[in-house]
């Protein structure tokens, strides 16, 4: 059973890789915050083929996709929605236009471009799955994921996401650069007068919800759990370390992450290599590291392994 | 077999091959601990005792704090996670957890075996030294050796500090002989030795040390050892009593002698002596 489940995660990760080169491990996290039912938070440079992925990701998970291009002039009315007036049968009347947060995987492409009004207008759906406009609360379909992208240079005219918001994300998913193979095969098949392949749909909604579900009943150890939440609390506790520890969401999102990892693996049960694997994703926009780590010059992420270990 | 029962068998298992070591050390350590102590001559059996069971009270408890199956785990890396996983998940039916009883039941059934947790060279180790010890310990009974006993030790102290003691009061009287004449010297010496209790004082003889023999005795004990490898008695090995010839010249004269015959003699007075021979006379015809 657990082995089926992996094939049909290789597949959709073949399909992908049909038209982006390499980032296996961008990909893999993807699907963890899809069979999660959260949110992701993908940070890297420009060209590392963010937005690709999520969009053909869209393309083979048969799931409603739309794009918001952010902007610092993006009203929040450009992301839910508005009332317009309609006119029927010589009636004119308001009508709610739904925006592009209508839909089951939603691209932010570069949030912290935004206004934190607009990017304040994510908030509810992301946490919710419902907009409020006006008087009126609409349910978001189901599923529902944003997959919000940012670089981390050319911070001008930025707005750096709220922790509150950015406590929304299940995961910070951080692009790398492909390996010098992987840039030869990506200048090879753009660059030439080769026709890329179609990726084919390998996934419909119900079956994704079924994976969800599944994924929520991965067993897990007792013991493995709780070093998961000591791994969070660890962040609180340790000031030499971390100004600001991770918030309670972070236990619940590496358990459910782990959970996910080893369903995508094709694995039965949970094991401390899953819990290992996803704590820097789950952990590394939830912290702040302190004054002391920063002057040691660490990363956010070799704090984070610090404390794993 | 359900997954239940195969999570108490594998607990038993262990328990008991906890157990089978923890008494081996124990073992070991009171037969150690019994030689050394015999050799010191102290109570062996009691001091050992204390010893190796407070040794597998503590080894039992340190050994049964750590779960049994992180023990089974750790000794088989195919099984790693999953056992604790399906313990703690007993009670959940889903697609995967039916798929990770099956798995861990066939794995555990194709790997453990609870013999490998008995490591046979360590187990062969432990009764060798066992054996050993017993084998020496016997020795050592049968031969009666020992280092040094504890009553030895305070002997030893009691004529250091004798030893000590007469020096002090040695040296004392050489200074004070100097300042003092002997009259003088003699009375302060009698205070002092009547303080420290050396020496006899004022005694019949008028020697200052009193009686040799009672200062070179004192209070020190006669030590009689019976060897403890000696004590078998057998009810046919015996002997007649020898007869003594009393008249035989080869006793000394000194050697028998009468003090005074008291037994038999009643003391009556003279003129009541024929009212109880009368009386007993009666008696005898009655």
């Amino acid at each position: 059973m657990a082995r089926t489940h992996k094939d049909i995660f290789d597949q959709i990760t073949k399909e992908v890789q049909k038209v982006v080169v390499g980032q296996d491990e961008m990909i893999q996290q993807i699907l963890i915050s899809l069979l999660c039912d959260g949110n992701a938070l993908l940070e890297g440079y420009p060209g590392l083929a963010k937005t690709l992925t999520v969009n053909t990701l869209a393309k083979v998970i048969d799931l409603k996709f739309s794009r918001i291009q952010n902007t610092p002039d993006l009203m929040p009315s450009d992301v839910t929605g508005t009332y317009i007036i309609s006119e029927e049968k010589g009636r004119r009347e308001f009508k709610f236009q739904p925006g592009p947060i209508f839909a089951n995987m939603v691209l932010a492409d570069e949030i912290n471009r935004a206004t934190p009004k607009s990017q304040s207008a994510f908030l509810e759906a992301m946490q919710e799955k419902q907009v409020t406009v006006g008087n009126h609360t609409y349910k978001l379909d189901e599923p529902f994921f944003v997959l919000a992208t940012q670089n981390p240079i050319d911070q001008e005219g930025t707005y750096p996401l709220p922790e509150a918001q950015s406590d929304r994300f299940l995961l910070k998913i951080k692009t790398e650069y492909p390996t010098e193979e992987e840039e030869h095969e990506i200048v090879k098949r753009f660059t030439e007068n080769v026709k890329l392949a179609e990726p084919r749909k390998v996934l419909d909604k119900a079956k994704l919800k079924h994976l969800q579900e599944l994924t929520k009943v991965m067993p897990i150890a007792n013991d493995l759990r709780k070093a998961a939440i000591k791994i969070v609390i660890a962040t609180r506790n340790n000031p030499k370390l971390f100004m600001y520890g991770a918030s309670p969401r972070a236990s619940m999102g590496i358990i459910l992450a782990a959970k996910a990892r080893a369903l995508i693996n094709g694995k039965n049960h949970v094991s401390s290599d899953d819990i290992r694997a996803i704590a820097a994703p789950v952990l590394r926009h939830r912290v702040i590291l302190s004054f002391e780590a920063e002057r040691e010059g660490l990363t956010v992420d070799d704090a984070i392994k610090k404390i794993i270990r | 077999m359900g997954m239940l029962d195969i999570i108490k068998e594998i607990r038993n298992g262990v328990y008991k091959t906890l157990i089978i070591k923890a008494i081996l050390n124990a073992a070991a350590i009171y037969l150690v601990s019994y030689f050394i102590f015999m050799l010191v001559m102290l109570p062996a059996v009691y001091i050992s005792s204390f010893f190796a069971v407070s040794y597998f009270i503590y080894e039992i408890i340190v050994s049964t704090k750590k779960d049994p199956l992180l023990i089974v785990e750790e000794k088989y890396p195919e099984i790693n996670e999953e056992l604790r996983t399906v313990k703690d998940n007993l009670g959940k039916n889903n697609e995967l957890m039916e798929e990770l009883k099956k798995e861990v039941t066939s794995k555990v059934k194709k790997h453990v075996d609870i013999g490998d947790f008995l490591d046979f060279r360590k187990i062969t180790s432990r009764v060798l030294i066992l054996f050993f010890m017993s084998f020496l310990i016997i020795l050592l009974a049968s031969l009666n050796i020992r280092l040094l006993g504890v009553d030895d030790i305070v002997d030893l102290s009691k004529d250091f500090m004798m030893d000590l003691g007469s020096k002090i009061v040695k040296d004392a009287d050489e200074k004070i002989q100097v300042v003092l004449g002997d009259s003088e010297l003699k009375n302060r010496f009698k205070k002092l030795a009547t303080t420290v209790g050396v020496g006899g004082g004022d005694t019949e003889s008028g020697e200052i040390f009193g009686e040799s023999e009672i200062v070179n005795l004192g209070d020190n004990k006669v030590n009689i050892q019976i060897k403890p490898t000696e004590y078998e008695l057998s009810i046919e090995d015996y002997q007649k009593p020898e007869q003594q010839n009393f008249i035989s010249k080869s006793f000394k004269e000194d050697d028998v002698f009468l003090e005074k015959g008291y037994a038999l003699e009643e003391n009556i007075p003279l003129e009541k002596q024929d009212i109880v021979k009368r009386y007993f006379q009666e008696l005898a015809k009655s």
